[in-house]
């Protein structure tokens, strides 16, 4: 018999034992029996008629027989215990459902859990591939950024071997000397046509080695600044040494120095570094001077406190041919104090000395 | 019913003889009901320990009874413990299963706290 059943036929029992205690006449019903009655509405109205039909099956049936008690002997001990019975199964009925409806709920409460376990977990999860994410984005940007140092240091070291090659093959051929910090090439012989500002192969040959080694220089600022000897006008000597320093300044420029960096100045028949007196002499004072400063000048404050911009125009000249370029003579000259020139010029190509005298 | 009605004079018969023996069947029946319902901590849980010990003083009623010679009164008194017993070892049943459910509630509440710090 399935619970359903059950329950409709204990319910029927019970309904039809009320009805014949109502129409019979009979005594009153026992306390006990009331009790068991109320009871078992209870149990046949509420979660136990659902959760467990069994129980109040067992119920009515026990009310049944309570009720067929007190129609047979009302009021006999027989009724008031078969009434006890009857309170007992409603309240076993209710009981066991509640402990059913418990579980349920218990079940509810673990699937819940299960639940937020899991999402915790997938957010957990979410947030730990977050950070591996973060982690290796942070080392690789790590590792980039170790090569990039380990490639600047290369490029660094490559470019001191450079430098320390370039200036090793210009002193094999040229004078080169260093006056705090800065390097002075000093070309001399004959390297124009004479009287003219065109160079000669040999001074192209020469100029290429020199090329060469400024590449090693890149950031420096150069200033070539053109000589003569004291034959001729002054003013003619003026021009020719501007002229030729222009003419070192372009070929330069062709073999692939920045042409931006590099200044041209004319010092006519200034600053001989031998004597006049003699062919020799003379030689040696035809000649160009490339000077490579001591460091970069872009942004960089001058001697005397302005910006020194790049360009000739706003190189500073007294960084260029003041007391260091004479403070110590070069190397292949005799001593300045021997030779027939004037003092060190204290300006600038901006108000040249040698164009007013 | 018809059962029920037939084993009125049986019982009246036993009663008759003077029988002061308790009803095996029934009072082992009671005493299992019994043992089970402390077995599940029937004595913990005061409601059921109420009725586990209304189920043992029935028994003993129903022994006096049957040493009286009321045999059906005995069984009855029997048959009331043996529900009583029954009943104190749902309710321990019922009690711990609640219990459990109350704690798998908490469980869940403890979970959110944490996930909320």
């Amino acid at each position: 018999m399935s619970n359903t059943r059950r329950t409709f036929y204990g319910s029927g029992f019970a309904a039809l034992a009320l009805l014949g205690a109502a129409c019979g006449g009979a005594a009153a019903p026992s306390t006990e029996l009331l009790s068991a009655r109320n009871a078992y509405s209870e149990a046949r109205n509420g979660e136990a008629a659902k959760l467990n039909p069994t129980g109040v099956h067992e119920a009515a049936e026990s009310l049944q027989k309570a009720e067929a008690v007190h129609k047979d002997d009302p009021g006999s001990q027989s009724e008031k215990n078969y009434s006890y019975i009857a309170l007992r199964k409603s309240e076993l009925a209710i009981a066991t459902a509640s402990e059913a409806l418990a579980r349920q709920e218990q079940q509810r409460a673990e699937e819940t859990y299960k639940t937020e376990l899991e999402q915790k977990s997938e957010q957990a999860s979410q947030q730990s591939n977050q950070f591996a994410q973060q982690l290796t984005q942070t080392q690789r940007e790590l590792q980039q950024n170790s090569q990039t140092l380990q490639q600047q240091q290369q490029e660094l070291q490559a470019a001191r071997v450079a430098a320390d090659q370039a200036q090793a093959e210009l002193r094999q051929d040229e004078a080169v000397r260093e006056e705090e910090g800065r390097m002075i090439i000093s070309l001399s012989g004959v390297l124009f046509e004479p009287a003219g500002h065109t160079l000669s192969k040999l001074a192209e040959r020469r100029l290429d080695t020199v090329a060469h080694a400024l590449s090693a220089y890149k950031d420096r600022q150069i200033v070539i600044e053109g000589y003569t000897d004291a034959q001729g006008s002054e003013s003619k000597n003026q021009e020719l040494s501007q002229q030729r320093a222009e003419a070192v300044r372009e070929y330069l420029e062709q073999r692939g120095i920045e042409g931006e960096r590099i200044r041209a100045v004319g010092r006519g028949e200034s600053n001989p570094v031998a004597s006049n007196d003699t062919a020799e002499g003379r030689a040696t004072n035809r000649r160009v001077e490339i000077i490579v400063e001591r460091e970069s000048l872009r942004g960089a404050v001058g001697s005397d406190g302005s910006s020194v911009k790049t360009g000739s125009a706003d190189l500073s000249p007294s960084s260029t041919q003041g007391s260091a370029r004479t403070a110590t003579p070069p190397l292949s000259s005799p001593p300045r104090s021997s030779l027939p020139r004037s003092s060190p010029p204290a300006e600038g190509p901006a108000a040249p000395r040698e164009q007013t005298r | 019913m018809h059962a029920y009605k037939l084993w009125i004079p049986a019982w009246a018969v036993l009663a008759a003889c003077g029988g002061a023996e308790l009803n095996q069947t029934r009072a082992t029946e009671v005493q299992a009901a019994v043992l089970a319902a402390e077995q599940v901590g029937a004595n913990d849980q005061p409601k059921a320990a109420l009725h586990l010990q209304l189920a043992k003083e029935q028994i003993e009623s129903a022994k006096r009874l049957a040493a009286d010679g009321d045999q059906t009164n005995s069984n009855l008194l029997l048959d009331r413990a043996k529900v009583d017993a029954e009943l104190a070892m749902q309710l321990a049943r019922t009690e711990h299963e609640q219990e459990n459910a109350r704690q798998a509630w908490e469980k869940i509440r403890d979970l959110k706290k944490e996930s909320a710090r």
